[in-house]
């Protein structure tokens, strides 16, 4: 008779706290961590130092505990020093060729079940080799595999077994996900990438043309026809079968030039066959960029820590979109480790999960150059 | 479908190193209440009831920042820790708690599906039954109920509940079949559902 299990099973799946809450909670620790943050941890230790010697010498004690002047701190980590550091990793990087260029990806994604309300998480296998001797996109392949999804945390988890522990999820969006593993789907153009970005689809001549310092390299990605920037000449050019604009776009503002340049940094330094002092180029053009804010240190999914610099998506007219992009770096070897986007607000990309969570993630496990053409065993 | 051990090493590694930063970093334990809010408050939610919930679970976070420099990651990790400090706190909400397991009996939760109506049918929603395990809940010792849930619904071993509550280990197992055997008693000494019984303890 297991007591324990009918213990767990009488209590009702609890709703996750309403957002404004959590903003609540969040901010009476912002507001205590910010008081904390004048004072020197010297102090205290030197408040210990005093108290042990108050019996010798009281005077000495109570000019140690004494309020002092505020100390200025030296100044902490920014997301422009993060980055640089990371440029300057990059560049000591060794050169590297081969045959073919590999990346191996991984896809992690959030949605929230209609019934019982927890989280699951999908996960998705990428690989994708493109050879080095052709330029044509033609020459690029990958496949992907879906991993199945699963409840994302131990407390979805407890959910889970309380909806009765489905093998299928319908999502709060009306998608039925399975929980299994799919088959591996072979794809001829490797295109499972971010397609809003110029490295997914750039070919190797391109790429090769790449400045290597950040003013010329962001000078020329503003010249590329992607760009927000680039040419143009009038709304028909405008790549809209059957869906016309309702109206002509503006001319892109600052804040949606930088945020295009910092999908593409990102983009290029995750994915790209581009060389150490393009790389470098890149994270110092993404120091330079306003918006780019510091996250931290943080652990990406597949257990490795890194630090986080991010950019909230822009809309049109500069509308915040509630979901914040970020790059996961290891700044000791310059290595781009993930690309993840959280849920900052109400948005229609997410629909239904929490805000502060990390809605979706693309580890890169490796990319590099390599001889080995593991494509061609199955193709 | 818990996670790999690695994983979870891992994950204890990178958030002692969270608490060890925040010591002089204090806004570094931000990366804390984000990473456990959900969790903590789930546990807490279920305790106390939905009322109060965001609250305890805020000054569980706010407990815990304020000993972050009392942490010592090789006795505990930090989810262990964090439930410590919510299990004390929701101490201070015994008549929220009461009030929430004396509520059981009288509100079966709504079947959302065929699914979820046949296994609560099947397993504990038969007439009373509720109650009376909900009823021998409340009427254990608050040391006992706080080890019966840390394990039922945290999930926390043996050795994760004794550094949580701060007691020896020995003392776990002695509550957790003190009130295991309560609890069988208030069943009714079998189990109506399951048909078949077992010998432990």
């Amino acid at each position: 008779m297991d007591e324990l299990r009918m213990v767990r099973d009488l209590y009702v799946p609890p709703e996750p706290a309403p957002p404004q809450e959590v903003a609540a909670a969040r901010a009476r620790l912002d507001a205590v961590m910010r008081t904390r943050r004048s004072r020197p941890r010297w102090a205290l230790r030197g408040a210990a130092l005093g108290a042990a010697a108050a019996g010798v010498a009281l005077a000495v004690a109570i000019s140690v505990t004494s309020p002092r002047p505020q100390m200025t701190r030296p100044a902490g980590p920014s997301a422009r020093t993060v980055l640089l550091d990371a440029a300057l990793s990059a560049d000591r990087q060794p050169v590297t060729k081969g045959k073919y260029w590999y990346v191996d990806s991984r896809i992690r994604w959030l949605q929230k079940v209609k019934a019982g309300g927890y989280l699951i998480r999908s996960t998705a296998q990428s690989e994708t080799w493109r050879a080095a001797g052709s330029s044509s996109p033609a020459s690029a392949v990958g496949t992907t595999h879906f991993l199945g999804a699963r409840p994302a945390t131990p407390a979805d988890e407890v959910a889970w077994r309380e909806a009765g522990s489905p093998r299928t999820f319908l999502t709060v969006e009306g998608k039925r996900v399975s929980g299994k593993a799919g088959s591996v789907t072979a794809d001829m153009r490797g295109s499972d990438l971010d397609m809003s970005s110029f490295a997914a689809q750039a070919d190797l001549d391109e790429l090769r043309e790449i400045p290597e310092t950040p003013d010329r390299l962001r000078a020329w990605l503003l010249a590329l026809p992607q760009s927000p920037a680039g040419p143009h000449p009038g709304p028909t050019t405008l790549p809209a079968p059957g869906r016309p604009s309702p109206s002509p776009p503006g001319p892109p503002t600052r804040a949606q030039l930088d945020y295009w340049l910092f999908v593409q940094g990102v983009s290029l330094l995750l994915y790209s066959p581009i060389t150490p002092k393009v790389r470098a180029a890149a994270f110092q053009m993404l120091a330079e960029l306003p918006g780019v804010k510091l996250i931290g240190t943080v652990r990406d999914p597949d257990g490795r820590q890194g630090t986080a610099v991010a950019m909230d998506r822009i809309g049109p007219g500069d509308r915040p979109l509630r979901i914040q992009r970020r790059l996961v770096v290891d700044t000791k070897t310059g290595r781009a480790l993930a690309d993840e986007e959280v849920v900052l607000g109400p948005n229609t990309d997410y629909p239904g999960l929490p805000f502060g969570v990390v809605a979706s993630t693309t580890t890169v496990r490796s990319a590099g150059w390599t001889n080995k053409a593991g494509w061609t065993r199955d193709h | 479908m818990t996670a790999a051990t690695g994983d979870q090493a891992t994950r204890a590694a990178c958030d002692a190193a969270v608490i060890r930063e925040s010591r002089d970093v204090p806004e570094r334990f931000g990366a804390i209440f984000d990473a456990y809010f959900a969790e903590i408050h789930a546990y807490v939610a279920r305790r106390i009831g939905p009322e109060n919930a965001s609250d305890v679970t805020a000054e569980t976070f706010l407990a815990a920042f304020g000993k972050r420099d009392r942490y010592d990651a090789e006795r505990a990790s930090v989810r262990t820790w964090l439930y410590g400090f919510a299990t004390k706190l929701v101490g201070k909400h015994r008549r929220s708690e009461m009030r929430a397991l004396y509520a059981m009996d009288r509100m079966p939760p709504e079947a959302e599906s065929e699914e979820l109506e046949e296994r609560l049918t099947g397993r504990i929603a038969a007439e009373g039954l509720r109650g009376r395990l909900s009823s021998a809940l409340a009427e254990l010792p608050a040391g006992d109920r706080d080890v019966v849930l840390l394990v039922a619904l945290a999930g926390l071993t043996h050795e994760q509940v004794a550094t949580a509550l701060d007691i020896p280990y020995g003392t776990v197992g002695s509550r957790l079949n003190r009130a295991r055997r309560k609890l069988r008693a208030a069943l009714g000494g079998t189990n109506p559902l399951l048909g078949l019984e077992d010998n432990d303890g």
